[in-house]
């Protein structure tokens, strides 16, 4: 890869990454540090990496740079012991979309991750479970359990609205 | 062969006229053997009575057809919108939710779960990310960068190496003046009434300017001319109240060295013979350090050279910039970030000067 595919590279999927790792991790400026990271590496490996592949690298980087991230704060979580976030039935929801956010926040990291690349990247099982370390066969059964934890909670809205 | 119906096989006549199968001659013969046997006649009634009809089950085989949908509904809807059933199951599934409205109702809310990219979520800094060309670096400029790199070095080992020897002493002795009225310092005055005395002394002066104007000449002109900042100076001074503490030996000894141009210097002591109070100080060792131009080595090369601590530091400011210069072009032509750093070590008071990149380092002390 050179440098001209690199910064078409930048232009291509930073947005991408960016929104994908925001939505996971809810941090603005962790999620910009992640992409920046994603990219440095990157660029030390530009002679390493193929241009038809650096999407996948990209994310694959991110994916796994914000995984560490989560595991550090979980444990800095545990260790200060502070209460995981509750979500009440109760708050006012104005569109489905912000329903889905909720409930997105409520899935685990994992299926979280899973769905994210499903329906943001149109990633194939195969595609993800290349980028998150595990087999195809795992990676379904996560993006139906999340399908069926989404839509569980917008069905319990639903209900009460 | 015809058979003949008798009281003994009556029997499988009436089951063959019961089933259908008698020809038109042994119904006949059936007939005719009923009237001479009516008895026999009522069991044949009898047994005509004895006609198991049809009975209308029905069997929901389509129920049977629904008994995955039923049992895996949940799973079938996530397959559905992931596009995981085959042709034949997409069919059948499509038809069994348009059959249930419970169902399809389920099915949509999966289909809600289907999450959208929010494309307002933008990186802005994009910019920042992207990288310049790669440069091949042309022979000559590698050379030309050697070749700046070496001045350099030289320019810091000299510089660092005058700086630490004799470079007061040498370039005291060899002070010059360009501008003689500029260097001289004079006392302030202490209290107003020496300001007043000031004044007047400077009137006479320019009465007596007026009472030569005859035998006046080119030397004079000159005096007058020079004495004007001079008058400015003293202004200035007083206002400002400023207090000149005596030199030290040192720098009355430097000022003894300064050499004025013969005109200059007798328009000047006219000057200082009737003011009188006007002594030659210097105002202040940093005031001194700035205004006193000292030559060196550097001279031969057309560079200009100050001897004093305020100048040294200028002189490593410099050094400093011209490096700071330096590296920031090889950064730019390598296309890396060198870093170069000032830092000073308390224990040595000396100032070093660091650049570093992955290939190189390098280091030089300042002072």
């Amino acid at each position: 890869m050179n440098t001209v595919e690199y910064n078409k590279s930048v232009d291509k999927y930073a947005d991408g990454m960016f929104r994908f790792i925001l939505k996971n991790i809810r941090d603005e400026d962790k999620a910009r540090d992640i992409v920046q990271d994603s990219f440095e590496k990157l660029w030390r490996n530009i002679e390493n990496v193929n241009y038809q592949k650096v999407k996948s690298y990209l994310f694959t980087t991110a994916y796994h740079t914000m995984i560490d991230l989560i595991r550090k704060e979980k444990r800095k979580e545990d260790f200060e012991k502070v209460d995981v976030k509750e979500y009440s039935h109760s708050e006012q929801y104005s569109d489905l979309k912000e329903v889905l956010n909720i409930a997105l926040e409520k899935l685990s990291d994992i299926q979280r991750s899973v769905i994210l690349f499903r329906d943001y990247e149109g990633y194939s099982y195969a595609e993800i479970a290349e980028i998150t370390d595990l087999n195809e066969s795992q990676v379904k059964v996560y993006i139906y359990r999340a399908r069926k934890n989404l839509k569980s909670f917008i069905g319990s809205i639903e209900t009460l609205v | 062969m015809m058979r003949r119906i008798d009281r003994y096989n009556y029997e499988e006549f009436f089951l063959d006229y019961l089933e259908g199968n008698l020809n038109d001659s042994e119904k006949k013969n059936l007939e005719s053997f009923l009237a001479l046997n009516p008895d026999l006649k009522e069991e044949l009634d009898e047994m005509c009575l004895i006609e198991l009809e049809e009975e209308n089950i029905t069997f929901d085989k389509s129920s049977l057809k629904q008994i995955p949908f039923e049992t895996d509904f949940e799973d079938f809807c996530v397959a559905k919108l992931e596009g995981d059933l085959e042709q034949e199951e997409e069919i059948a599934f499509t038809k069994y939710l348009n059959d249930n409205l419970i169902g399809k109702a389920q099915y949509q809310l999966y289909e809600k779960t289907k999450l959208t990219a929010d494309f307002d979520i933008i990186y802005l800094d994009k910019e920042e990310l992207k990288r310049k060309e790669r440069k091949i670096i042309p022979y000559w400029m590698i050379s030309g960068v050697g070749i700046a790199a070496s001045v350099l070095l030289l320019f810091s080992v000299w510089n660092t190496s005058i700086s630490d020897t004799s470079a007061e002493h040498d370039s005291a002795k060899k002070v010059a003046y360009n501008d003689s009225v500029k260097k001289v310092i004079v006392a302030p005055a202490k209290d107003s009434n020496r300001f007043e005395k000031l004044v007047g002394i400077k009137s006479e002066f320019n009465t007596a300017k007026q009472e030569i104007v005859g035998t006046v000449n080119q030397e004079v002109e000159k005096v007058i001319a020079k004495s004007q900042p001079l008058e400015k100076k003293l202004d200035r001074i007083v206002t400002a109240n400023a207090v000149v503490e005596n030199p030290s030996k040192n720098q009355q000894a430097e000022a003894q060295k300064i050499s004025l141009p013969e005109v200059i210097k007798t328009a000047e002591l006219k000057v200082l013979a009737n003011v009188e109070v006007i002594e030659q100080k210097i105002e202040s060792q940093d005031k001194e350090m700035n205004e006193v131009p000292v030559n060196t080595g550097l001279a031969n090369l057309g560079m200009s050279w100050k001897s004093s601590v305020k100048a040294k530091r200028k002189s490593n400011s410099l050094l400093y910039a011209v490096a700071k210069m330096g590296v920031d072009k090889i950064g730019e032509i390598a296309g890396k970030k060198v870093q170069l750093e000032k830092q000073y070590d308390s224990e040595t008071e000396k100032t070093r000067l660091n650049f570093n990149t992955k290939g190189l380092g390098f280091s030089t002390s300042i002072k």
